[in-house]
């Protein structure tokens, strides 16, 4: 680490280095544009390179130390356990944000939203990354996107007409913010409840039918799957009615729009 | 009078008192689940504040922290876990009251001493920061600038032991401040304009992004390690026979105000921190306490003593109202939070200091009031979930993570609110923060200094430049201002002063290995 920070502010120290040194009207004495930036420069190698000398040579002679009174393994000998469950799902979960990130515009804020909640919560209720798992899943991935497009498309549907009528009859309760997204929230709410209680009560079954057959890890993955589908078309859909219906913040709708 | 009924106004309607009330609620359960801080919380909560106008706005965000703050005791006195690093001091005794079967007696002690430390600093607040930024008038350039610096000494005693890498953090701060258009000359500072020209980069990196990567991703995933935990069996928490009686806490006034005291001095002072408040309020309470315990009348502390709860809650919330004295009055953030907190005043165009008590005194009032409120709804929810606070503690990680990490990407999105392109590019800035933050808390470097470097950047540069103009290249300028003088020595006392410590304590952990070695 202190070894790319070096790299990283002899980067930056070349950087400022190229700044335009330009100083304000009529100011001779003023320091420039490239006078703090090429100072911080300096602060930065000056550190970093005190953290590189420290590490390599009084840390290691330390740790050399501590190893042989202690009787620990050298570095390179736990090398293969370095990829453990955690660092999987910590490498997953990086990959699938910058996925979300690069296609937020592209494909909207619905299916992204919901297929990153799905799967993060899936994979981290199920502790690490199986690919085979992973594999079973694609079904109810595409079926809870294609439930939480349907459901978010016949509600902005009804909000288009609350307001639209909110305009004829002259009603600017209908039109404001929070009289909006609380209509969302009540006709979402009903539309959802019925079918969660039609829903949970199957998935139930399912992971029950698992356990007894004495399936453990498919009991695990039933609960997992459940909690996820659940979890990611509810947050969706809130987090619209906040950030757009509320704030009015544009959430681009992507291939939806 | 104008004024100050013009603050009421801005915070008396109800949608402010409805936003106070989320705000508070928020923050409990957010402080009461391990791992998720007070700084956290605002961070994520800081695109909606943006959204709201900006009394109310703050109104929220000081009732997260608010919130966040009493809402760490829960788990220390419920499950011996810290919700913060604050609450360590917490769980001396509240733990033990737990396994005696007074959690209940344990959490009310903690409310109201939470309420003692939260009025007793805002009434010293509201007694201080007028004065402190009255006297910031005399300040020019030289003395901003000096300020400034003492600011980013902060760096020093918040680093601890990791002085060189909290250097190096609060560096790589003002670096990335330094990104964009120069204020002054507008000389574009952009490595590989080419490339970044085109993009929002060339407006620099925004504060709510930063702030959203550094502290709301980065614990996510740094929190990763925390799914695979398990669940556990909260405690029962019973009121039968153990609701302690008002005169109890009567009597512990003496102890209620040196811890008021210790808490609103501590956390006056830049970067001390709470922990050390709530530690010293602590020893100071044992203090006090061991004449009567040798009398035979009540546990000793450590061992369930309600003072052992009180006294450490009421320096850890009197830090809060510290903490704000010297950001409102100086635009210096006392700790983390309250960087944050500054962060979020400058987005909404209000710069603390003297121009803060003079041009928006209503909004100084109203943030008094808000934090007046805050308490008030503090001590209601807290006593009101007090049986509802086991189940919150049972939040299964794996549903709280992609809940933190998809709220934080969209909070960043939705600083810039109706410019997709700018806004999506922002959600980038606080993924790859949040990456960086990730990778140095894994290496113990201290994510603080980025803030302060953020923040303090702007201000450091503008000034020092202006100095230097007026003072015609001169840079005696600093040593012949007794104020920048002061400020210059209090710099180099303060980074001394973390040096030695830092050195004590390593020098202790020597002595300490030596002996376990031997």
């Amino acid at each position: 680490m202190p070894l790319a920070w070096l790299v990283f502010s002899i980067a930056y120290l070349l950087f400022s280095l190229t700044i335009e040194e330009r100083r304000m009207p009529g100011g001779d004495w003023d320091p420039g544009s490239a006078a703090l930036p090429t100072g911080v420069a300096v602060v930065m190698i000056a550190c970093s390179a005190y953290l590189v000398l420290k590490e390599n040579v009084v840390g290691a002679r330390d740790s050399k130390k501590r190893r042989a009174v202690n009787g620990e393994s050298s570095p390179g000998e736990t090398r293969g356990r370095l990829f453990g469950a955690t660092e999987r799902l910590i490498i997953m979960t990086v990959l699938l944000l910058s996925a979300y990130v690069l296609s937020f515009r592209t494909v909207g804020f619905v299916i992204t939203t919901t297929v990153m909640l799905l799967m993060l919560t899936y994979f981290y209720s199920l502790g690490d990354v199986r690919w085979e798992p992973a594999f079973k899943f694609a079904k109810p991935l595409g079926l809870t996107t294609v439930f939480t497009v349907l459901v978010f498309h016949l509600g902005v549907t009804a909000l288009r007409w609350t307001r639209y009528f909110g305009r004829i009859w002259e009603l600017d309760l209908l039109r404001s913010r929070p009289v909006s997204a609380l209509i969302g929230l009540v006709l979402w709410a009903v539309l959802l409840l019925p079918m969660f209680l039609y829903i949970r009560p199957k998935l139930r079954r399912r992971r029950e039918a698992a356990s007894e057959a004495g399936a453990l890890a498919d009991a695990a993955q039933h609960r997992a799957l459940s909690r996820a589908m659940i979890l990611s078309v509810i947050t969706t859909l809130a987090l619209y009615l906040v950030f757009q219906q509320l704030f009015r913040v544009a959430l681009p709708m992507g291939v939806l729009g | 009078m104008t004024e100050f009924l013009s603050g009421v106004a801005l915070i008396g309607d109800p949608v402010t008192i409805l936003w106070i009330m989320f705000g508070v609620c928020f923050g409990i359960v957010l402080g009461a689940i391990p791992g998720l801080t007070a700084t956290m919380g605002i961070a994520l909560m800081l695109p909606l504040a943006i959204q709201l106008e900006t009394a109310t706005g703050m109104a929220m965000l000081l009732s997260v922290y608010s919130g966040a703050i009493i809402g760490a005791s829960v788990p220390a006195i419920l499950l011996g876990i810290p919700g913060n690093p604050n609450a360590i001091a917490t769980i001396y005794d509240g733990y033990p009251l737990t396994q005696q079967g007074r959690s209940a007696e344990a959490l009310i002690g903690a409310t109201v001493g939470s309420f003692v430390g939260g009025i007793g600093s805002l009434i010293l607040l509201a007694l201080f920061a007028p004065l402190i930024a009255r006297f910031t008038l005399r300040f020019g350039p030289a003395e901003r600038a000096a300020l400034a610096l003492v600011g980013l000494t902060i760096i020093a005693s918040i680093s601890g032991r990791r002085l060189a890498k909290g250097i190096l953090m609060g560096a790589f701060g003002l670096a990335l401040a330094f990104l964009g258009p120069d204020r002054i000359t507008q000389t574009m500072r952009l490595p590989l304009p080419s490339v970044t020209m085109g993009t929002p980069l060339a407006n620099g990196i925004q504060l709510v992004p930063a702030l959203i990567g550094l502290f709301g991703i980065s614990q996510a995933l740094y929190d990763i390690s925390r799914v695979k935990s398990g669940t556990f069996t909260p405690p029962q928490v019973s009121f039968r026979g153990s609701i302690p009686k008002p005169r109890i806490f009567v009597r512990m006034w003496r102890m209620m105000v040196e811890s008021l005291g210790i808490g609103t001095f501590i956390g006056a002072i830049p970067g001390a921190g709470a922990s050390i408040a709530v530690f010293l309020s602590y020893q100071r309470a044992q203090r006090r306490r061991a004449p009567a315990v040798e009398g035979g009348e009540a546990p000793q502390l450590g061992s369930g003593a309600l003072e052992g709860v009180v006294a450490p809650e009421v320096a850890n919330n009197a830090c809060k109202g510290g903490a704000l004295i010297p950001a409102l009055s100086l635009g210096i953030p006392g700790d983390a939070a309250t960087a944050v907190l500054l962060g979020a005043l400058l987005i909404q165009g209000v710069v603390p200091g003297p121009t803060l008590f003079i041009d928006e005194l209503p909004l100084v009032y109203a943030i008094l009031g808000s934090l007046l409120l805050a308490n008030v709804f503090m001590v209601i929810f807290q006593l009101a979930g007090i049986s509802v606070f086991p189940k919150v503690l049972t939040t299964p990680v794996p549903i709280l993570l992609p809940l933190i990490l998809v709220f934080s990407l969209l909070g960043s999105y939705a600083v810039e609110g109706r410019a997709i392109m700018a806004a999506s590019f922002n959600m980038g800035v606080a993924l790859v923060l949040g990456i960086i933050g990730y990778f140095l808390k894994k290496n113990d470097y201290p994510i603080a200094p980025i803030v302060l470097g953020l923040i303090l950047g702007d201000m450091l540069e503008q000034n020092f430049r202006r100095a230097m103009r007026l003072a015609r290249g001169d840079y005696t300028v600093f040593l012949r201002s007794p104020i920048a003088l002061a400020f210059l020595v209090l710099a180099v006392v303060s980074v001394a002063y973390a040096l030695w410590s830092s050195r004590r304590h390593s020098d202790d952990s020597d002595t300490t290995h030596g002996e376990a070695d031997d």
